[in-house]
């Protein structure tokens, strides 16, 4: 016929979303159900190996109600620094459980290699419409392991404004943990008892509750690209104190382990999180890229940069997607990687090096293409690497010589499988 | 309500009139009790839309718009998000598509005739004809004075869309809906297969019925069958170019689309029309099943 | 280094509103949202992956949630 040869651009894909904004067809009418299962493994190399499984549901009934529902397992097994700082001599540590000990070498940093945890958590929510630009979400979460065990709950709105260009929510989260540790909570900075004889307790378990409120803006800033910002606010009160970590007091001239105390850490924190991200639609693929600034009254600061770049290969869905983690903290003020025989006791004081100053790298690549229709496939490695300084100022004695912070490294393999109708 | 109903085997039918053509519901696994409740809601639904959309009805939205007389007016959600709808189809068609072009009907009369309108007749309706000349901040709409808007090409498509969604959240079972010949499926049949509908083909002059195959999504054909006028041997349809006034040249008889929703298929197939000798070209870039008779 | 922090986190909440308060040119039409429909666009695209994520560095650092309510509910830490 008299078609001529010119081609027409698709106005289809904007078709579909402008219709879906009428009210009718696109996500707001079609029911769906997206399954997201996922395995990781997750290996430090001569440290902590986990195993972890997840599987996410998420139903749309259609009219903008959602319901979603979550399911996380996963087993740990290895050892990790307990605080103990390393001694020229062979050291003997007692197990948490005060039944038998265990031994690290001359210069080691000494790891308490009893754990063995398996932890199962819940989550469900749902999501309902209220009025056409305004929705209501709200959301229950469980998780128990043999000595931990959290129970919670949310609820947030969020409303569109300026054509569906901007989104302002308004969230606020609880939860209680109770910690049961093995063998009970030691009391804050009893000295550590040889094995075989009574290590004072605390009476009872350890509770925290944690308040979170949050604030957050979705904006569209252009036919590709989108800015969130979120702010968020959280209160924990109770216990907090690692019921397993330890912090050595040193003797001020060699430098050898004295006493072996159990760490105290305040009952309260309060943190302030300011996260900003952008999200781009590029020729090649999606950029996202987000900074995190956390500060807390434990004297934490804390930045986190992060980078993903999704390149997009060809046809079937394929993307190869870099990823790219830069993060750095300070030390909480009573983080103190040895105390000194002789001196009075701080008040609080913890030799975990996750309260410690340090930095730390992510470098991964994720893979994803689609099975047929509706199924995806998305495998993925990271490194992680951890460091700090191992040889901090006024070190006495022999600690001068070992490296108190030792390199963390972590290996991270996950496949993920999803499909959707 | 005037519904009327039967049973074809295992499916129940329900019948109305609305849009201005016959309708029909198909229901599957309902009794006649729950089927009829049901063609009912569908009906209501269908009418209330007829009546809010309409050009004559004094207490409609529609006409609310039109004769503010170059005021503002202030419209409810639903309009507005048609308005959203239009002002969408007019970008996204280089101005094919425009609500504001029903006025030039003044003018044109497709009875199948032969009379056509004086070239001045016609260009002197043009400066009331445009989507651009009109003023929509959601929610106020400020038409100049004189002009109209019609949103009827939108709005028996969405009024089957509207009245699948109610039967997919009220229905036990799957649903079709054919608003004359504009059909929304809300799943396929439950042993898979797909619906059969008979629609009327505006491409042939005999009115006989073709049979269309669906699972599910939506199903619109623009046509001129009845809506033409000839003159000289030159068939002139009803679609108007917005720019000139005049039918668009070259279109073909009617061109059917399917779609996810009966609105997407339903501007498909008209900004398909609108394109003339170009439809098949346009609608081979867009990745949907589409037929053009010509 | 409480008096700097506070400064830090005011600057941020200033940039925010800054760029609430300045996006009166911001944002699209209804029809020109065909990129930002894709399901790479979405903000919550791999939930299951930034869950585990969380998870992992909920453990091994100082500092968690931010993109929405944090991890937490973990003995780890």
């Amino acid at each position: 016929m008299a078609a001529t040869s010119r081609t027409y651009r698709s106005i289809r894909g904007a078709l579909s979303a402008a219709c879906a904004l009428a009210g009718v067809g696109g996500v707001a009418t079609s029911r769906a159900t997206e399954v997201e299962t996922a395995i990781l493994g997750y290996t430090e190399p001569n440290r902590v190996s986990a195993l972890e499984t997840a599987l996410q549901a998420r139903h749309d009934f259609g009219s903008g109600r959602l319901a979603n529902f979550k399911v996380v397992y996963d087993a740990l097994t290895g050892a990790s620094a307990s605080g103990a700082v390393p001694s020229a001599a062979v050291q003997t540590f007692t197990r948490p459980s005060g039944r038998g000990g265990y031994t690290t070498a001359p210069g080691e940093t000494p790891l308490d290699n009893t754990f063995r945890d398996a932890r199962v958590a819940v989550s469900g929510g749902t999501t309902l419409p209220l009025g056409r630009l305004s929705t209501v979400s709200a959301g229950l979460y469980g998780s128990g392991e043999h000595d931990y065990m959290s129970l919670g709950a949310n609820a947030s709105v969020s409303r569109d404004f300026d054509r569906r260009n901007r989104t302002l929510s308004a969230g606020l989260s609880f939860s209680r943990d109770t910690v049961t540790p093995e063998g009970g909570r030691p009391i804050p900075f009893a000295a550590m008892a040889p094995v075989g004889a009574d290590q004072p307790r605390l009476a009872g378990d350890g509770s925290k509750d944690v308040a979170d409120a949050m604030l957050g803006l979705v904006q569209v800033i252009d036919r590709a690209t989108l800015v969130q910002v979120t702010y968020s606010l959280s209160r924990v009160t109770g216990y907090q104190t690692d019921p397993y970590k330890l912090v050595s007091v040193v003797d001020p001239t060699s430098g050898a382990p004295v006493d072996q105390l159990f760490e105290h850490r305040p009952d309260a924190r309060t943190k302030h999180i300011l996260f900003g991200r952008v999200k781009r639609h590029l020729p090649h693929g999606v950029a996202d890229l987000s900074y995190r600034f956390m500060t807390d009254d434990w004297g934490l600061v804390s930045h986190t940069v992060e980078l993903r770049d999704r390149v997009a290969l060809g046809g079937g869905g394929k993307y190869l997607q870099p990823h790219l983690r830069w993060y750095r903290q300070s030390a909480a003020d009573f983080y103190a990687r040895w105390l000194l025989d002789g001196a009075a006791l701080p008040d609080h004081a913890t030799a975990d090096y996750r309260l410690g100053e340090f930095g730390a790298w992510t470098f991964g690549l994720e893979h994803g293409r689609d099975l047929g229709r509706d199924h995806r496939l998305t495998a993925r490695v990271e490194y992680y690497r951890q460091s700090g300084d191992g040889h901090p100022a006024g070190a006495p004695g022999d600690l001068a010589s070992f490296d108190l912070f030792p390199v963390v490294d972590a290996w991270i393999f996950q496949v993920g499988y999803s499909f959707g109708s | 309500m005037t519904v009327a109903g039967q049973r074809r085997g295992d499916l129940f039918a329900g019948l109305f009139a609305a849009m201005g053509g016959p309708c029909e519901i198909l229901l599957e696994g309902c009794d006649e009790a729950s089927a009829l409740r049901l063609v009912e809601l569908a009906a209501a639904e269908t009418r209330r839309i007829e009546h809010k959309l309409s050009r004559y009805r004094d207490d409609g939205a529609v006409h609310a718009i039109n004769a503010a007389g170059g005021a503002p007016v202030r419209v409810d959600d639903e309009t507005a998000r048609l308005l959203d709808l239009a002002a969408s189809c007019h970008a996204l068609s280089g101005g094919r598509f425009d609500v504001t072009s029903g006025i030039l009907r003044r003018a044109w009369a497709f009875d199948g005739g032969d009379r056509l309108p004086s070239r001045g007749r016609v260009k002197a309706l043009l400066p009331l004809v445009g989507w651009e000349k009109v003023a929509w901040r959601h929610p106020e709409i400020t038409l100049p004075a004189g002009m109209e808007i019609d949103l009827g090409g939108l709005g028996k498509e969405y009024a089957a869309d509207r009245a699948a969604e109610l039967l997919a959240a009220a229905a036990p079972a799957a649903a079709l809906v054919n608003l004359g010949g504009d059909l929304r499926a809300t799943a396929p049949r439950s042993d898979g297969a797909a619906w059969r509908v008979g629609v009327e083909d505006p491409g042939r002059e005999d009115h006989a019925e073709r049979i269309l195959e669906m699972k599910t999504g939506g199903l619109a054909t623009s046509g001129d069958a009845r809506r033409f006028l000839m003159r000289d041997g030159v068939r002139y349809g009803h679609l108007l170019n917005p720019r000139t006034g005049w039918p668009v040249r070259g279109a073909p008889r009617a061109v059917t689309v399917a779609a996810p929703t009966c609105t997407e298929a339903g501007v498909l197939a008209t900004v398909a029309m609108l394109h003339g000798r170009d439809a098949e070209a346009f609608l081979a870039g867009q990745g949907v099943a589409s037929w053009c008779r010509r | 280094m409480r008096r700097r922090n506070r400064t830090a986190l005011t600057a941020g909440l200033a940039l925010a509103a800054s760029l609430l308060g300045g996006c009166a040119s911001l944002g699209v039409q209804p029809w020109e949202r065909d990129l930002l429909a894709q399901r790479s666009m979405r903000l919550d695209g791999d939930p299951v992956t930034a869950a585990l994520d969380e998870h992992i560095y909920f453990s091994k650092e100082a500092s968690t949630g931010g993109a929405g309510f944090g991890g937490g509910g973990c003995g780890c830490n």
